[in-house]
């Protein structure tokens, strides 16, 4: 529970890091070029004495506005999502590399409509089990700072040690088996800052079916065809933005294994890169 | 679009990368009868061949009921098609025979060659393969005979090695034959029928410690070194990519006298002192481009390595980690794995026992239980003697095993499961009955030969039976370093050996009882029989026949056999070995006494040289001499001793067919 409680007030940590976040520094307009006209009589002025400045004044920008516009342009938003709920949106795309344990996670996303993304991937545990995969996100919230949304993943996950030279493997580390339907509820999170943090919470269900079952014990007879698994699990991380297009992530979660053979509980962790580059 | 491109592309390389190299190798259902067994494809009817009374016996384990089917002479193993047709090997008429289902006579029988054992059919189901232990027309070479199961009609034979015995089909479309006496495969491409390799290096393998890279012997003291034989079985994987090979492993180094009185001299000495000079193993064989022993260096003492918990082959010593007597395990005849592929069990006839264990795995987790130390889970006592077949159900719910010499299958089921399950008998089918053709006292005796577990015999610690190192009442081609100095095992069977006193190499005991008590007490263990059980023991070994031999027949009344017999004659070899069994029954220095070297002859050979073997059989019993140093008849012949006899007055051609004399003897 203590790990749960970590996490938990991570994510409460970075939410309101993601709020309260002031918005990037405002870029001034253009200083204007010319000088207010003098009157032609003025008055005599009184004899003031100035103080020193303590510092020097700055000299006026000398650079035209259109040239300042180009170099320092303003800041665009990043949107691009692979792990949150926020949708890439029609026609926009989303790769993402995370390294993490126990799973190594690429893929990448296309929006197909301006709240749901298709997409590929492939996850592999130190490519002792390797997963091609399919996404599917469908948004339901919208809004600047909220998104909330589903996700749905599956493939067929190929191993290469039979089930029961394993000990301590990938399919006890993972909780996977032979196909995985893995659909999870996801929550997002920014403040409205340009390079504010993307957080997001998901909780998951992990549907398992072992097409490599065993004879577990001498004379116990054969077990199921298929046998089907349950599991489940939240994570929580974020995707921190370095730029309009690329973003730094990481995550960590917990899963909850359904079967005696896997491990009970497995946190679950990692880090990576999000991009549309 | 193009970065939607390329991610498809990498994606299908993924996939395509995960489909080809990361497989692992599928197992779905594997060989699940084996030896004397068999059962239909819907598990309905359970057949098991009666080597006494020459029948199939076809069995309903619900009803209890069994009918008999006259097969040929000595029926050995029973294999089962798709179509539920029956083909039964008949080690005693060189044939097969073939039984339709339901039919209640053979509907053909096949002639094959001599003494023919293992069989094996084709993935496709078209091809039924049979090992003979001979040619028809050599006694040193036996055949692998591929049959044509639609026509019955053979298609070709190839000749395999010395006394071939089990055939598994493997992977790449060849089959691997066992060679019973020297532990080795044989690999054999069955779309040519021709030999591909004649070994696999099982022994270089057991030995790596003691061996250079040349295979030259370079131990030091302390180091054992242990030889397979006795490989009676091939259980082989569905997928076909690897093949178990129950074996017993033979000392090959020096035996010391102690622990006299404390389990007998052959107690101690196994590999790492896991079971007696004579111990049963498991070989695997992965059989991927070529076949690969995975086999521990026996020399090494691999359970006390750290790499033992990440091999994925079972042990290579069949030891339980039970001490109780009723686990030790002697005599592995027979073998089959689970339908899924994850369960070897190894049935053993001298132990009276049924062995449980991963294929894939030594020690781990997550086959639900754990045990160190062996490979062994769980052993399952066996009332019957003579065991030599078991079967197990497609729901791995029930295992069959059937005892020759008390023609009985018993039927065992799991109550429980993982460390909980206990296995029971739940039912036991008498199927046949004592042939006349044996007295009561062989009967007796025979169980007493083959009895690893009788403490008359042999002591718990030892687990060793006659049979142990004289297989089958014949021998095992193993030349023991026994205190005395270097000493084959010789045949017993068929050498009228009551009439052949003083008994022993060196001949040292005057009588049966004497040399019995000798190697009962002294060697085995045992507490020793009494006159009674000793003369039924006497009377088994005594009935025992001579093994058969294609050349005792095709030679009688030839021109060939007329110049062997002449040769014989002109080089005196008559002289010793004379008489119905061939021997004058008493010592000779022939010039074989080996008197340097790291166990030299010693004792009462040195005076009187070594008691004249009998030569009934001679041909199947290579290697010779009293320390296998001749591999050969034609060794012997040829560049024999001076003393030996007088070969040296003997041509080319008087050679050349005294050597034919000899093998058809």
């Amino acid at each position: 529970m203590k790990l749960v409680t970590l996490f938990a007030s991570l994510g409460v940590l970075l939410s309101g890091a993601a709020f309260a976040q002031a918005p990037e520094e405002e870029w001034a307009p253009p200083p204007v070029s010319s000088q207010p006209s003098l009157p032609t009589v003025a008055p005599e002025p009184e004899p003031v004495v100035q103080p020193e400045p303590a510092w020097a004044p700055q000299a006026p920008l000398q650079a035209r506005p259109e040239v300042l516009a180009r170099v320092r342009p303003a800041q665009q938003r990043n949107e691009v999502s692979t792990f949150g709920a926020t949708p890439l949106g029609s026609g926009n795309r989303g790769q993402s590399v995370l390294l993490g344990f126990p799973l190594v996670d690429v893929r990448a996303l296309f929006g197909v409509g301006e709240r749901v993304d298709l997409g590929i991937g492939f996850d592999t545990y130190f490519f002792m089990m390797n997963q091609p995969k399919a996404v599917v996100r469908v948004n339901f919230v919208r809004t600047p700072a909220v998104s909330l949304g589903a996700q749905l993943e599956g493939g067929y996950a190929f191993f290469t040690q039979r089930a029961t030279l394993e000990s301590r493997g990938s399919r006890w580390l993972s909780g996977r088996r032979n196909v995985n339907i893995n659909p999870s509820l996801v929550l997002s999170i920014q403040g409205p800052s340009p390079r504010a943090p993307r957080v997001f919470f998901s909780a998951h269900y992990l549907l398992t079916l072992d097409f490599e079952g065993y004879a577990s014990s001498p004379l116990g007879g054969l077990p199921p065809a298929v046998i089907v698994g349950h599991n489940g699990g939240v994570m929580g991380g974020a995707e921190l933005p370095l730029s309009s297009r690329t973003a730094f992530v990481f995550r960590f979660g917990l899963d909850v294994h359904g079967r005696d053979v896997d491990s009970i509980v497995m946190p679950t962790g990692g880090v990576g890169l999000v991009t549309s580059l | 679009m193009n970065w939607f491109k390329r991610s498809m592309v990498v994606g299908a390389v993924a996939a395509a990368m995960a489909f080809s190299g990361c497989t692992p190798a599928g197992n779905s259902a594997a060989a699940r009868a084996s030896g004397s067994l068999a059962l239909s494809n819907d598990d309905s009817t359970v057949y098991a061949v009666d080597t006494d009374n020459g029948v199939l016996a076809v069995i309903n384990p619900k009803t209890k009921e069994a009918r008999a089917v006259k097969v040929g002479e000595q029926p050995a193993r029973v294999i089962v098609d798709a179509n539920d047709t029956v083909f039964v090997s008949n080690r005693g008429s060189r044939s097969v025979s073939v039984i339709r289902a339901g039919d209640t006579v053979e509907s053909a029988r096949i002639p094959v060659g001599v003494e023919p054992t293992g069989m094996a059919i084709t993935p496709d189901g078209k091809t039924l393969l049979v090992v003979s232990a001979t040619s028809l027309d050599r006694v040193d070479l036996g055949t692998l005979t591929a049959i044509d199961i639609g026509t019955l009609e053979k298609k070709w034979d190839v000749e395999v090695g010395e006394e071939p015995r089990a055939v598994a089909v493997v992977a790449g479309n060849r089959a691997l034959v066992s060679l019973y006496k020297q532990g080795e495969l044989v690999e054999v491409d069955l779309a040519s029928g021709k030999t591909i390799s004649a070994k696999t290096g099982i022994y270089e393998a057991a030995n790596a410690t003691r061996l250079d890279s040349a295979g030259n012997n370079v131990g030091t003291v302390g180091i054992s070194s242990f030889r397979p034989r006795a490989m009676n079985d091939l259980i082989v994987t569905d997928d076909g990519k690897r093949v178990f090979a129950p074996v017993v492993w033979a000392r090959e180094d020096a035996i010391g006298r102690s622990p006299s009185r404390f389990g007998g001299y052959y107690a101690a000495g196994g590999p790492c002192n896991i079971g007696a000079v004579a111990t049963a193993g498991i070989v695997t064989v992965d059989t991927g481009g070529s076949p690969q022993p995975q086999v521990d260096d026996l020399t090494s003492c691999f359970t006390t390595g750290t790499n033992s918990s990440s091999k994925n082959f079972p042990s290579s010593t069949l030891a339980s980690a039970s001490a109780g007597a009723d686990a030790a395990i002697q005599g592995p005849t027979a073998g089959v794995l689970d339908p899924s592929g994850e369960w070897l069990m190894v049935l053993s006839r001298e132990s009276k026992n049924l062995s449980f264990m991963p294929a894939w795995k030594r020690s781990g987790t997550n086959i639900d239980f754990e045990t160190t130390g062996t490979s062994i889970r769980t052993v399952q006592k066996i009332e019957g003697a003579g065991a030599d077949g078991i079967a197990v159900s497609a729901d791995f719910l029930r295992a069959y095993v059937y005892s020759q010499f008390d023609h009985k299958l018993e039927i065992f089921e799991s109550k429980g499961t993982g460390a909980n399950a206990v296995i029971v008998p739940i039912d036991t089918i008498v199927v046949a009955q004592d042939v006349a053709g044996m007295t009561p006292a062989q009967i007796e005796g025979r169980k007493l030969f083959f009895d690893a577990k009788d403490t008359r015999m042999s002591s718990t610690q030892t687990t060793v039976a006659c049979s142990t190192c004289h297989l089958e009442g014949r021998e095992d081609g193993h030349v023991w370093n026994f205190p005395d100095g270097a000493r084959q095992t010789p045949s017993l069977a068929g050498r009228k050996l009551l009439s052949t006193a003083p008994f022993h190499w060196s001949g040292e005991f005057g009588s049966i009882d004497e040399f019995n008590a000798h190697t009962i007490i002294e060697r085995m263990g045992g507490s020793g029989l009494d006159n009674s059980a000793a003369a039924k023991l006497d009377a088994f070994i005594d009935t025992m026949p001579l093994p058969e031999n294609p050349l005792r027949v095709a030679m009688a009344n030839t021109d060939l056999e007329a110049r062997g017999q002449a040769a014989f004659q002109k080089a005196e070899c008559g002289t010793c070995h004379s008489g119905d069994a061939l021997t004058n029954n008493t010592n000779a220095d022939v010039g074989t006494l080996r008197t340097l070297g790291a166990n030299p002859d010693n004792g009462v050979v040195e005076r009187l040289g070594f008691n004249v073997p009998s030569l009934l059989g001679i041909g199947r019993t290579a290697p010779y001499l009293h320390d296998g140093s001749s591999l050969t008849l034609d060794a012997r012949v040829t560049s024999g001793d001076s003393l030996h006899g007088k070969a040296a007055v003997l041509n080319a051609q008087e050679k050349v067919d005294l050597v034919a004399y000899l093998k058809s003897l």
